[in-house]
């Protein structure tokens, strides 16, 4: 590895670094260059094999020294410039650590690390739980192996074929074992996150979710208002579907039952079947805990007396620990915010998908119409010319071939800039999540998006799916947007209220 | 399209069994006796064989044209076999790594990539009216250039790689159109190539990938002449990209590239929106953005068919 530095005629620093022989995939280049890119007193930072187009790129952006203009096209060029020399060492070291993970292309492995679930198991004898995180096409296969090997599975992988999910919950059930997921994006153990999940006290009420984000809201307003969690359960979108039959939720009510360290449990879902409903309310009907079930958007249905139908993530939370939030908008008032004659639309752009099937709910409380590629029953499906609309991001059709938003808000942040400009929006409503497994500062990266916007830009409302305790810390995640200009509601339903609260005004 | 394949020992006890293997990489191991690891990804290693790379990959990632597709057994990843800068040894009938035999090459079948059987203008029509159904602004990635797939004015936020391949795109759509000579002394497709070879931060760049694209239609298409003419400008311009992404293109220059974006390909020219649909999901699949990119090149050339048919009159197709 050959390392250059050139300080340029304004005072600012450029580092290189040339590697010959490694190979990444772009999707990796890209996510590294962001991060560093994001490094306090980075001015920009690429990560491109040296060929002479990519080089004339470098070149015309400030980011060559005399070392990067000697890479070749089997090189891997680091290039960053900073405001000072201490700050380029600083994020070029930071890339070679990140670029000297033990992997595959060889060099820096010399840590042992298993390579298969057999290898792991035979080192780690106590392990009863995999979690999956491969290509889709392949989590089933690893899956049943891991069931195999008698370990309970958390599937994190989408896109894995429906019959397989079928399959796999059905050799779980007779194995007695609980598949999570496919696509289960949140679960906490015993008080351990894993994939994006939020750090939340522990305490006596369990959450069984077939839906991540649903899981974080609740676990995380639970935690506001002074409960903790036993453990959290997620069992994939598809488990209350009429194919897969709330395998999984069934499973997990099961275990959740026999749990002594858990009081009350929260059950979320989008609406299921009347069949599907029907055996997990039975399921219900036979535990000794109490309930509170939140099926977003499902019609009025009868629950057992041991439940409460609640319509809300939000209701949910308050409900299980039997506490208000109290959430009233009182950051709003302040006329001086009203968003300009002729904007009448509210663009809702969503990370989460069960967050924007909340503010659905909200929008139907309020008899306003709204439409959404990811409707609950009521709302009228996305076209062209939709009024109201509430965007689930982290749906398929736009996180195909690139990372969830929750990972990478440049995913948002073109519609963002659309809708931001748009002189029909008068507001745009956010949720922002946080936690292990997101982005370290997703509002810093909102924030930047809004600085570059005119002043008589759409209100801008949001709230933080999160805890004081998360890496990203929730409070500072409001304070950096509220420093951006953008309306702080205390939970993602009353931002949703929020927004129609500011129509109301303007109207 | 995902392959639903049956994971069954090899019966040799090998852990890899060879299934299918692109005809590229057939041309290049064959007769060949040595070559080199020389890079290993979760699913692929690739090796170096006499100066040209060849692929080798789980049978999932799909068929290519530089590709050896192995099937593994459940309890062995041949996969394991591969490291970087280890000696491969290649028979007829096996492939080894460090005198371990890590895949069976007996028997390969010979990977043929979809062909449009019939195909019109007004097929060609429906197909591309399909694409903005299957493929609206929002499904497109931000970054590469699958921000072309609608002409050579990009959809979105610019990025680097995009700000810089618009030109090239520009002047590579007039070269198809007819409204600049190729030969002339303004070398627009020789410029157009260099600008756009190894352009993008990845494997596969994503000029690389647009560039294969095109030469897949328009070998698909039966245009023998354009492609002739961008085969021998990329041809040239080959140093200005990686190994890896060279072998990609050599094979392109061919006429051949990886399945699904033949798929979408043959969809898109029989017109058949279904069939497309699948393609695209398969395609998404294809790298961060490469099966975009590929795609973008694909629909430039496409469409320069569509306004000037005569391109393809050596194609036997077209009606």
């Amino acid at each position: 590895m050959g390392v250059g530095k050139t300080t340029g005629g304004d005072m600012s620093v450029v580092v290189n670094q040339v590697r010959t022989g490694v190979f990444f995939d772009s999707v990796v280049l890209m996510r590294i260059s962001r991060e560093l890119a994001d490094f306090e007193g980075i001015e920009e930072a690429a990560l491109m094999i040296g060929t002479p187009s990519n080089l004339a790129i470098l070149e015309s952006a400030g980011l060559l020294s005399e070392l990067g203009r000697q890479a070749g096209g089997g090189d891997l060029v680091l290039a960053v410039r900073a405001r000072d020399a201490a700050t380029a060492e600083l994020a070029a070291t930071e890339a070679e650590r990140v670029l000297e993970r033990p992997s595959r292309t060889g060099g820096g492995a010399e840590t042992w690390q298993p390579r298969t679930l057999r290898s792991a198991c035979s080192v780690m004898t106590d392990t009863n739980l995999a979690l999956i995180s491969v290509p889709g096409d392949f989590a089933a296969a690893e899956a049943r192996k891991a069931l195999r090997l008698g370990l309970h599975v958390i599937i994190f992988s989408d896109n894995v074929p429906l019959e397989e999910e079928v399959a796999l919950k059905r050799e779980a059930t007779e194995a007695g074992l609980l598949v999570m997921g496919p696509d289960c994006g949140t679960v906490i153990i015993d008080g351990v996150s894993l994939a994006f999940a939020n750090q939340v006290p522990r305490g006596d009420i369990g959450l069984i979710g077939a839906s991540g984000t649903g899981i974080q809201e609740v676990s995380c307003l639970i935690a506001r208002l002074g409960g903790g969690v036993s453990h959290a359960l997620g069992v994939g979108g598809r488990d209350l579907s009429d194919a897969v039959g709330g395998s999984s939720t069934l499973a997990a009510l099961k275990l959740l039952n026999t749990d002594p360290g858990t009081r009350h449990v929260v059950l979320i879902s989008k609406p299921p079947s009347t069949a599907v409903a029907k055996a997990i309310l039975t399921g219900v009907a036979a535990s000794d805990k109490t309930f509170s079930i939140c099926f977003i958007g499902a019609a009025p249905l009868s629950v057992p007396s041991n439940a409460t139908l609640l319509r809300t993530l939000k209701a949910a939370a308050e409900h299980a620990v039997g506490a208000s939030i109290n959430a009233v908008a009182k950051e709003w008032g302040d006329g001086s915010v009203l968003p300009g004659a002729g904007r009448s639309r509210i663009v809702g752009l969503f990370c989460g998908g069960t967050l924007a099937a909340e503010a659905q709910v909200i929008f139907i409380d309020e008899a306003v119409s709204v439409a959404s590629n990811a409707p609950i029953p009521g709302v009228s499906q996305l076209v062209p010319v939709s009024h109201h609309v509430l965007v689930d991001l982290g749906d398929d059709s736009y996180t195909r071939g690139r990372p969830h938003p929750m990972i990478d808000p440049a995913v948002r942040e073109g519609e963002l800039v659309r809708a931001l400009g748009d002189p029909t929006v008068a507001v745009v409503l956010l949720d922002v999540v946080i936690g292990h497994g997101a982005h370290v500062d997703p509002a810093s990266a909102i924030a930047r998006v809004l600085c570059k916007t005119s002043p008589d830009r759409p209100v801008v409302i949001a709230s933080v799916t999160g805890t004081k305790r998360d890496p990203q810390d929730c409070d500072t995640q409001a304070s950096i947007l509220r420093g951006a200009g953008v309306l702080m509601a205390p939970t993602n339903a009353d931002a949703a209220r929020l927004a129609l609260t500011c129509l109301s005004l303007i109207d | 399209m995902p392959l639903n394949v049956n994971l069954s020992a090899s019966p040799s006890g090998v852990p890899g069994h060879g299934v299918q293997i692109g005809c590229f990489a057939r041309d290049v191991i064959d007769g060949a006796r040595s070559g080199c690891v020389t890079a290993v990804f979760e699913r692929s290693g690739y090796i170096e064989i006499d100066g040209d790379w060849v692929c080798v990959a789980n049978v999932d990632a799909g068929y290519n044209a530089v590709t050896i597709s192995v099937r593994s057994s459940p309890s062995n990843d041949w996969l394991d076999y591969f490291q970087v800068g280890a000696p491969v040894v290649i028979t007829p009938s096996l492939l080894s790594i460090s005198d371990r035999p890590a895949v069976n090459l007996s028997p390969l079948m010979l990977w043929s990539p979809a062909v449009a059987r019939c195909w019109s203008l007004a097929t060609l029509s429906r197909g591309l009216q399909a694409l903005a159904k299957w493929a609206p602004d929002a499904r497109l990635p931000a970054d590469g250039l699958g921000q072309y797939l609608y002409g050579s004015q990009a959809i979105g936020v610019a990025t680097r790689e995009s700000n810089a391949a618009g030109g090239a795109i520009a002047d590579l759509t007039q070269w198809l159109c007819g409204v600049v000579d190729p030969t002339g002394e303004s070398g627009v497709l020789a410029r157009s190539v260099r600008t756009l070879i190894g352009l993008g931060p990845g494997l596969t760049p994503s000029g690389d990938d647009f560039l294969a694209g095109m030469l897949i239609a328009l070998s698909v298409c039966g245009a023998k002449r354009w492609q002739h003419q961008l085969g021998n400008a990329v041809q040239a311009g080959l140093q200005g990209t990686g190994s890896v992404s060279q072998a990609h293109l050599k094979a392109a220059v061919k006429g051949e590239g990886g399945e699904a974006l033949h798929q979408a390909l043959v969809a898109l020219m029989a017109g058949e929106g279904d069939r497309l649909g699948s393609a695209l999901s398969a395609l998404d699949r294809v790298g961060h953005t490469s099966g975009w990119d590929g795609l973008a090149g694909v629909v430039t050339v496409l469409r320069a068919i569509m306004g000037r048919p005569f391109l393809v009159l050596d194609g036997h197709c077209l009606s």
